[in-house]
């Protein structure tokens, strides 16, 4: 069965076959040899690529995983033949970019909501201010857009991953 | 002696004083906010009693509140730490009226250094280099705006009542000089309720050198030699080191002898900082006294053998010094790199959460002072510091490649931190060859920090394996089996062969 795999934008293909018993992990076709433990019940494992030992931490949330290879911190998304034919099948039918929600990244305090409903931003422009731990962080655009609506207000407490407004890519 | 401390604080540092005090024989009172009821500092102290709720505000703040149960619990003295009310002058003085010894310097001393142009007067007078600037809050518009332009564009806005970056801004020319007075003004207002500005020539990415004190009552005052804390991000310390690459030992002697005089003329007590800024032709300027225990102190330690918090207790209890200034030796070379729960690829963002897994470094050289455990929540309600893990070296390459190897030991996982940008610091050219100034994190580290991403192959490999092994078990779930642990590969065959 191959595999699709998304790291931080770049794409790897595994394939993972049985021959004779004998496992087989490729790697963009090239054969590697991994090992991989679960270490106690925690989401902590450790790997060995190729006798290489890392510990890797992993959390899944809407089909991706944050995963932490020893200090550092990846976006993943892990795909089969299956699933990605499936999704290139329905592209057509989902709407077009859409509706992005910006939501907060901790919970805090919003400062200050630097955005008017309509107004077009641009993809890192400084969007809501949000304080948490005594500092202010701005929370920034992720996407060009059009501000759709506004679901917080200045003063308002927020919960971590609250949606603070929407944005109508472009 | 004293014999029996409230320690008015929480964290690490509230941790590192029970544990001077425990080595000391002296016992322990700790308080503690709703959210801290299992944080280490409650569960370590020989006493721990509640305070009030999450917010600092109505806890760690409340002074009535803190007073009173240190009187309940019979502690004889308080220590602040540091942040919080440790430079908090009427608290200080509350406490000794309370009939509590103060583990910190005196009530007037604290104010005389928390007024920035009162220091700086008195700073002038006992010989102490300032930055060139007013000794005077501005009074008139037009006579600022004159001395500024004496003392030549750039110029720095400070807020007399300052601390933290707050009511500061550059003024790079004359027509900027006006609207950035009001600005100041206001902010200064609206942070310390204190609109006094005075104005500083701004130095350009300076060097921070601070010097540690110590003093005691009968009036004996020595320096431990200096801390470089240059590396800062948002103008807060992240890596120190002791000692400094840039001092020469005439440079050490001469800003060590004008620590002391300056602790000297404002009748200080017990440990303090003087902090320097030091410019490209090695002039060196006070900036500012910290009147409490640094949460760098650690550096300070590992190279002159001196507990500073068992010194604290000492001078406290009334104890002359135990050291002249020719018996204070600096060996090798200490480095600290403060871990704080901040995410440095997203521009240091707040990362609050539970601390899922935990393996700190050890071995030869490692000290860590931490708040922190396996399964601890980190509140956004305080500081984001989180451990601050220290090393010492016989020479200053062996403590940045003992820094670096910690540091790649180090597992924490659950919430992001700094590990891998203090990883990132060690293993920067300039930082290993002593060239750096206040400006380095912004050079160095412009298009975010520590964005060594090379092990996505890597994190590729892992979430396949993880998430094939979630697929097998989520069949096992389904198909009700109650097989043992089958491998990645045997299940990929069966999740295909179930569609």
């Amino acid at each position: 069965m191959k595999y699709f795999v998304t790291s931080e934008e770049k794409e790897y293909t595994f394939d993972l076959k049985e021959e004779n018993g004998e496992k087989k992990f490729l790697l963009n076709e090239k054969p590697m040899t991994v090992d991989f433990k679960q270490v106690g019940k925690k989401p902590v494992y450790s790997l060995l690529v190729d006798g290489k030992p890392y510990d890797v931490w992993a959390e899944s949330q809407n089909g991706h995983y944050t995963v932490a290879v020893n200090g550092q911190f990846y976006r993943v998304k892990v795909e089969n033949e299956r699933s990605r034919l499936l999704k290139q099948l329905t592209r057509g039918a989902e709407s077009a970019e859409g509706v992005v929600l910006l939501k907060a990244p901790m919970p805090g305090l919003v400062v200050r909501v630097k955005a008017e409903k309509g107004a077009r931003v641009k993809k890192g422009q400084g969007l809501v201010l949000i304080e948490a731990m005594k500092m202010e962080n701005e929370i920034k655009s992720p996407v060009n857009g059009v501000i759709g609506s506004i679901a917080v207000k200045q003063g308002e407490a927020i919960d971590k991953n609250a949606v603070l407004l929407e944005i109508n890519a472009e | 002696m004293i014999h029996n401390v409230l320690i008015a604080n929480r964290g690490e540092i509230a941790v590192r004083i029970i544990r001077g005090c425990r080595e000391m024989g002296i016992r322990t009172v700790a308080v503690y906010s709703e959210v801290d009821r299992l944080s280490l500092h409650t569960r370590l102290a020989d006493e721990a009693y509640p305070i009030g709720k999450a917010p600092s505000s109505e806890s760690y703040l409340v002074q009535d509140r803190i007073i009173a149960t240190a009187l309940k619990a019979g502690a004889d003295a308080v220590h602040p730490g540091y942040g919080f009310l440790a430079e908090n002058g009427d608290f200080a003085a509350r406490v000794e009226k309370a009939g509590l010894i103060w583990i910190g310097p005196p009530a007037e001393a604290i104010r005389l250094m928390g007024d920035k142009t009162v220091a700086r007067q008195r700073m002038k007078e006992a010989g102490v280099p300032t930055v060139p600037g007013t000794l005077e809050p501005i009074s008139d518009e037009a006579e600022a705006l004159k001395t500024a332009e004496e003392i030549g564009f750039p110029v720095l806005l400070k807020a007399a009542a300052g601390g933290g970056g707050k009511g500061m801004r550059v003024v790079s020319k004359r027509e900027e000089f006006q609207p950035a007075l009001q600005t100041a003004r206001s902010e200064a207002k609206s942070a310390f309720g204190d609109d006094r500005v005075y104005i500083e020539k701004y130095l350009e990415n300076p060097r921070h050198i601070e010097f540690q004190i110590l003093a005691d009552k009968f009036g004996h005052v020595i320096h431990l030699g200096e801390r470089e804390c240059s590396i800062q991000r948002r103008h807060q310390k992240i890596v120190e080191e002791s000692p400094s690459v840039l001092l020469t030992p005439e440079m050490r002697q001469a800003m060590g002898e004008a620590a002391v005089r300056a602790a000297q003329a404002c009748g200080y007590r017990n440990a303090g900082t003087i902090e320097f800024l030091v410019d490209k032709n090695l002039n060196y300027y006070f900036l500012e006294m910290n009147t409490r225990l640094q949460v760098e102190h650690p550096v300070t330690e590992e190279t002159t053998g001196i507990d500073l918090v068992k010194e604290q207790l000492k001078i406290a209890s009334g104890i002359p010094l135990g050291y002249s200034q020719e018996e204070i030796r600096q060996t090798g070379h200490a480095i600290e790199v403060r871990i704080y729960a901040e995410d440095p690829a997203n521009n240091f963002m707040p990362s609050a959460g539970k601390i899922q897994y935990l393996r700190p470094p050890g071995g030869p050289g490692i000290r860590e002072d931490s708040g922190i455990f396996e399964d601890s929540e980190v509140s956004l309600y305080y500081d984001s510091i989180l451990s601050k893990l220290i090393v010492w070296g016989k020479d200053r390459n062996e403590a940045v490649a003992r820094m670096a190897r910690a540091l790649e030991e180090y597992r924490l996982f659950g919430i992001r931190t700094t590990i891998p940008f203090g990883l990132a610091v060690m293993k920067n050219k300039n930082f290993q060859t002593g060239h750096f100034d206040t400006g380095f994190v912004e050079k160095e580290f412009r298009n975010g920090s520590a964005d060594v991403k090379n092990l996505s192959q890597i994190a590729a490999i892992a979430a396949l394996l993880i998430d094939r092994q979630k697929a097998a078990s989520e069949i096992r779930a389904s198909a009700n089996h109650h097989h043992k642990w089958e491998s990645p590969w045997k299940t990929a065959g069966r999740v295909e062969n179930m569609r």
